[in-house]
């Protein structure tokens, strides 16, 4: 077994994607949206579009045209003036799970994209359950054409069957691809990018579906190969082969250069974390050894994504 | 541990290492491993070299390895040996001095040079063939011992009990140190074994020698190359002996009965005082006290000489020296003589002899002098004969002793420069030559001396101003003292040192060479009746000798120094001196190193056993290239 070379079997099944009862134990979560957003239709969620919602927002002058429904007699009984009342119109929700399934994602134990399409399954399923819209995009790799417009809890099989059927391979540019997925017509909501973002252009992914209006997070998913190799078998003198690019670079594995590797590791994820942020999004790094219970209920909980 | 080779070890260290680093950073295999991005390793590698430029120096087993094979092998050609027992296939020579010096008794033990020698040979025996734990398998080994010459004891064996057996034989001799046919016997046997295969078979043997290192012939001799010779050193370096180093009798010219014993002595070291003891026949005539000269406890050695008697000894006699005294080596403190019978004086003069020249020679007191008429006249059989110068003319003198008045005889290789003679008077005299001793020449005036030229082997006794004037010559079958100008056509024969000249002159051609004087080494070449054998016998010895149709026959070379008697059927015994008067052989000094040209073997921890390990040194080698091929392939 070489090094970061995955064990465990890809899985065929949604109870092995997400095993133990794992989605069983996510009836009662929802994803959060920290401001209102623009949705394809009226739902649940608090809108910008002021209209036919029930939570008030503001007065305005009676214009003629104005429902008459809306003028707020009191004010008039008091003021001797028409004045309308301005509700929040409330749309659905959307969210989009965008995995990252270049070559650089099938590596690592537990294996990255593995972890990855098991945390998007169990977003997935807490927006279905939630009655948000949910929309599956793969960045890269063979994965089966996009997912939209589902909705309901009952469309947790269509999204288990398109995380089952996707593989990663190849490169992806996550900049052209999030920006093409984030500025179609169709509403705004949570996106919710999954990746090792070991390459150039999360940031700059990132800004792109924030201006664009997704409320953006990623979820950086980094395996124990990655986080430390000297501790997970890296040693001796290698050629280290890029599994998504060409090249390689030679190494004599020693404490001094895994000192440069943390060191640089660490630089990388503050200076990630600092462009996400920038970029209007947010930055949750996920090590694929943890167990998906935490992830979900502590980690992303915490975090903000889920409540 | 030692090495044979430290040099060729360390250049080939020297000339590997530095190569091997470079290709090693060249060349250097690396197993690929796939990673999910090389971003953060490239940058991590290019920070580290920012921060450690000579990075690529740090700890690699596979080159650690290599390094240390390298080493290995130059380890192994520098042919390190340590103790244990032989390897497998080694072959070794023991060389074993069996000089007179390894007589001698140095140590406290009160044990010879030479059983120590043997004890060390012994040892080393074990040690090559006892086997250990590491060298279960002996090689071969060969036993020779040298002294005059080279005997092989042992041919190569493996066979320890054959060895022993074979050191435990061996005898002392008196013969003086020659290690070099030994040597050359040696390097024949160490280059090839088999007589049959014209191809050398096997590695150079190891050659040791084990020796008190006072071996003067080694010193011409180069060590060849690829030759190993380890020195295992016995004896002292500083004892205290006496030896002789001359030991003659001369009978008095005109008396011929009265002997006198010439006696030199060498003492070594701090010797103590000693009682030289005369004895003829068995019986003891003279005892004299002998004590180191001055200077001796400062010199490596100091000589004494000193003149016994004279001893009235009508008849032939056998003189036995002996010095009483405790000494290193007892063995070289007794010589011996075999003294002929006196020999009356014969003299044979030819005519015309002037009378001046005649009443010197009758002050001789001969038992004759006849005087012939002419050279054709001449008869053998005289002690010597005069020759005046016209009496010879162009002839060469016939064999015999002669003395030669007026000129000097073809054959002696003295030449005239010219026909010219000049009056001189003598400038130089070799004062120390026989017939010059007590001979004054200070008033001698010469009338009409020729200018004579004195070629190489010619002693010129005196020397004029043009050339020389008295010669003194023994060409093959002759002695011959010729006076170059005519005496007559001078004062000398009215000088008071013709006389002594005449009485030199005629003792000195007289000398009877010493009879039946032999040193170790030497074959006895023996006279008796044609066709009968005859009983030698001598120290430690009885043999029976054979005669051939001419009556004659040989024995040796001789051994042991001593008195040898020759008992011949019919005939009264001969008896036969053998002395080791050898001055270099009887200091015993014993050598720390043992020289030889351009080199100086140190010497061996005595009895120790040092074994190549090159063998096992490469055999580390393969399973350090072993454990290196499986790092590589993990």
């Amino acid at each position: 077994m070489r090094f970061g070379e995955t064990r465990d079997p890809a899985p065929t099944t949604m109870e092995e994607l997400a095993p133990g009862g794992l989605l069983a134990k996510l009836s009662r979560m929802d994803v959060v949206a920290r401001r209102a957003v623009r949705g394809a239709r009226s739902g649940e969620r608090r809108s910008r579009k002021r209209g036919g919602g029930l939570e008030f927002a503001e007065h305005r002058d009676y214009e003629p045209g104005d429902d008459l429904r809306f003028v707020d007699w009191n004010v008039f009984a008091r003021l001797d003036r028409l004045v309308t009342k301005v509700f929040i119109e409330e749309e659905d929700l959307t969210v989009a799970l965008l995995i990252d399934a270049s070559a650089s994602m099938d590596w690592g134990n537990p294996n990255k994209f593995l972890f990855a399409r098991r945390m998007a399954l169990c977003l997935g399923v807490v927006a279905l359950r939630a009655g948000h819209r949910l929309r599956v995009h793969g960045l890269g790799g063979a994965c089966p054409s996009d997912l939209a417009g589902l909705r309901g809890g009952s469309r947790a099989l269509p999204l288990s069957r398109w995380l089952l059927d996707a593989r990663a391979g190849g490169e992806s540019d996550l900049a052209e691809r999030v920006g093409r997925v984030s500025g179609g017509r169709q509403g705004r909501g949570v996106l919710i990018m999954l990746s090792d973002c070991l390459e150039d252009g999360p940031a700059d992914a990132v800004r792109r579906a924030v201006s664009s209006g997704w409320e953006t997070w990623v979820l950086r998913t980094l395996c124990p190969e990655e986080l430390d190799p000297g501790a997970n078998g890296l040693a001796g003198d290698l050629r280290l082969e890029d599994v998504e690019k060409e090249g390689a670079v030679e190494i004599t594995v020693n404490r001094s250069l895994l000192q440069s590797y943390h060191a640089r590791l660490d630089a990388d994820r503050l200076q990630l974390e600092s462009d996400v942020r920038r970029a209007g999004g947010r930055l949750v790094e996920l090590d694929t050894s943890l167990d998906p219970e935490l992830v979900l209920f502590e980690l992303l909980r915490r975090g903000g994504l889920l409540r | 541990m030692n090495f044979l080779s430290p040099i060729a070890g360390l250049l080939l260290a020297a000339a590997v290492l530095p190569p091997l680093l470079l290709l090693w950073f060249l060349k250097l295999r690396r197993s690929r491993t796939p990673v999910s991005s090389q971003r953060l390793w490239r940058e991590a590698i290019e920070d580290m070299r920012a921060n450690a430029p000579f990075q690529r120096l740090r700890w690699r087993w596979l080159l650690v390895l290599q390094i240390v094979i390298l080493l290995l092998i130059a380890l192994a050609i520098a042919r390190p040996r340590v103790q244990g027992a032989g390897e497998s296939g080694q072959r070794t020579i023991l060389l074993i001095d069996t000089s007179g010096s390894m007589r001698a008794v140095d140590t406290t033990d009160g044990r010879s040079r030479l059983e120590h020698a043997k004890d060390i040979a012994l040892a080393r025996i074990d040690a090559l063939h006892g086997g250990g734990a590491l060298f279960s398998e002996s090689g071969e080994t060969m036993v020779l011992s040298f002294s005059g010459d080279a005997v092989v004891e042992c041919r190569f064996t493996s066979s320890a009990a054959e060895l022993r057996r074979s050191v435990e034989e061996i005898t002392p001799s008196d013969q003086s140190t020659h290690a070099v046919p030994a040597l050359r016997l040696a390097r024949a046997y160490a280059t090839n074994t088999d007589p049959e295969s014209p191809w050398p078979v096997g590695g150079p043997a190891v050659i040791e020698c084990i020796s008190d290192g006072r071996i003067p012939d080694l010193a011409d001799r180069f060590l060849e190359a690829g030759e190993s010779l380890v020195y295992h050193r016995v004896g002292s370096a500083d004892p205290a002996n006496w030896s002789f180093s001359v030991v003659a009798a001369d009978r008095d010219v005109r008396d011929p009965r009265q002997v006198r014993v010439l006696i030199g002595l060498v003492a070594e070291g701090d010797v103590p005082d000693g009682e030289l003891v005369l004895r003829v026949d068995g019986g003891v005539v003279a005892t004299r006290s002998t004590s180191a000269p001055d200077g001796a406890d400062d010199e490596p050695f100091a000589r004494l000489d000193m003149v016994l008697g004279p001893y009235t000894l009508d008849a032939g006699a056998n003189v036995e020296v002996e010095l009483l005294v405790s000494d290193a080596n007892p063995a070289d403190n007794v010589v011996w003589l075999e003294l002929p019978p006196p020999n009356p004086l014969r003299v044979q003069a030819i005519a015309p002899i002037p009378d001046l020249i005649r009443f010197g020679l009758e002050s001789l007191d001969p038992a004759s002098l006849d005087v012939v008429d002419s050279p054709e006249a001449f008869q053998p059989g005289y002690d010597f004969t005069v020759w005046p110068a016209e009496s010879f003319g162009d002839t060469v003198l016939p064999e015999g002793r002669h003395l030669v008045l007026g000129g000097v005889p073809n054959g002696l290789g003295v030449t005239q420069d010219n026909d010219q003679t000049t009056p001189a008077v003598v400038m130089a005299t070799e004062a120390l030559h026989p017939v010059m001793r007590g001979v004054g020449v200070g008033r001698l005036e010469i009338l009409n001396a020729p200018a004579w030229k004195g070629s190489r082997g010619v002693t010129e006794l005196m020397s004029g101003p043009s050339g020389g004037l008295v010669f003194a010559a023994e060409p093959v079958g002759r002695r011959v003292v010729a006076v170059g100008f005519d005496p007559m056509e001078s004062n000398w024969p009215a000088l008071p040192g013709f006389v002594a000249f005449l009485a030199n002159t005629a003792s000195w051609l007289a000398e009877v060479p010493e009879a039946n004087a032999f040193e170790p080494g030497d074959v006895l070449r023996l006279q008796g009746v044609p066709g009968t054998n005859a009983m030698l016998s001598g120290p430690n010895l009885e043999v029976e000798v054979p005669f051939d149709l001419d009556g004659r026959g040989q024995f040796g070379p001789l051994r042991t120094a001593g008195r040898y008697v020759l008992q011949s059927t019919g005939q009264r015994p001969a008896g036969y001196a053998v002395n080791r008067t050898d001055v270099e052989e009887n200091l015993l000094g014993s050598s720390e190193v043992l020289q030889l040209r351009g080199s100086a073997i140190g010497e061996e921890a005595s009895g120790s056993a040092r074994q190549s390990v090159r063998g096992w040194i490469l055999l580390i080698v393969l399973a350090v290239l072993v454990g290196e091929w499986w790092l590589w392939r993990r």
